[in-house]
């Protein structure tokens, strides 16, 4: 039999709780449900139904302090979503090689020699993200994602300022065929490392069975 | 008490172990902990939904909301087959922990 006063006890509870940014329906509905079980818990310890609710929010705790646990959780991709980036980016990875292959094939205003090295280039962007991906137990496992992400971030930031290398100082001065190796090299390969990376790293850590849990 | 990485390290291959023996709920999770461990762990709520959220996450176990003894909705979580597999590695690496201090310490408690 439901007790009205327990009731809007426990629907004051969860305006704090949202008001604290606890989401809902989850995982503020199942936080209710172990609320209430915590209260059916300590009644039949014999305490009355008020002193098992204040027992029992105490314990389930302040929400800003959850809501800052469940982020830690929110901050990770799942299984399921992380096997889908990965596809994502290798098919955009090989879709983008086909495409620039095209374009190479087509070329016969370039030197061999350029376009040797555009296909090295090629091969490089779509060779390194593919080793990321499946040759990650040759990645160190990193557990803390905040280094994961400073090393990915360095990546992208050294990166950058190679392209502004490129743009001023090697870009100006060569013809079309000797730009398109440029940009190859220059764009495109470094960003397949950088894939390459980012892949190998993830997933070498997610690989690795034995968890810090968020506590 | 057990000091906060030995609790972090833990908590996964003890709700995979709970769970291996069938589904169960957030509250009757912490109660058993705390009982085999004779209270002297006890998770708090805080602490418990994030990991099994992550866990769900992971794959390794699956929920349902269901209907609680007093008819009340509650969400239970089971064991998924790749749970099973996290479970068998964690136990092996368990196992070998255990078996190191077992022998180190055999001496002073024997």
């Amino acid at each position: 039999m439901p007790n009205p006063n327990l009731d809007q006890s426990i629907s004051e509870w969860r305006q704090q709780m949202l008001a604290a940014g606890v989401k809902s329906p989850v995982p503020l509905d199942e936080l209710e449900s172990h609320l209430r079980d915590e209260i059916e818990q300590q009644t039949t310890k014999g305490l009355n139904e008020a002193e098992a609710f204040r027992a029992a929010v105490k314990n389930i705790g302040q929400g800003r302090a959850l809501k800052t646990e469940f982020k830690k959780v929110g901050r990770t991709m799942s299984v399921r979503e992380w096997k889908g980036f990965q596809v994502l980016m290798l098919s955009f990875v090989t879709l983008f090689s086909f495409a620039v292959a095209r374009l190479l094939g087509h070329r016969r205003d370039m030197a061999s020699g350029q376009l040797m090295l555009g296909w090295a280039a090629l091969v490089t962007f779509l060779v390194l993200p593919w080793i990321g991906c499946l040759g990650y137990r040759f990645f160190p496992i990193i557990r803390s994602k905040r280094t994961r992400d400073i090393i990915i971030g360095s990546g992208g930031v050294l990166i950058a300022l190679w392209w502004i290398v490129m743009f001023n100082f090697i870009l100006s001065g060569h013809d079309m065929g000797g730009i398109l190796v440029i940009i190859l090299w220059g764009f495109v390969a470094p960003v397949g490392a950088l894939m390459g990376l980012a892949l190998g790293l993830e997933t070498a850590a997610r690989k690795n069975v034995i968890y810090h849990a968020g506590v | 008490m057990l000091t906060k990485e030995l609790v972090a390290a833990s908590t996964e291959p003890m709700i995979l172990s709970i769970l291996s023996e069938g589904e169960s709920y957030g509250y009757a999770l912490i109660q058993e902990v705390k009982r085999l461990s004779g209270d002297k762990i006890e998770w708090t709520d805080g602490m418990l939904y994030p990991v099994l959220h992550r866990m769900e996450a992971e794959g390794w176990i699956e929920a349902r909301w269901g209907k609680s003894e007093t008819g009340r909705k509650r969400k239970y979580y089971s064991l998924k087959q790749e749970g099973k597999k996290a479970l068998k590695i964690q136990r092996e690496q368990w196992a070998a922990v255990s078996g190191v201090f077992k022998q180190l310490w055999k001496e002073k408690y024997a």
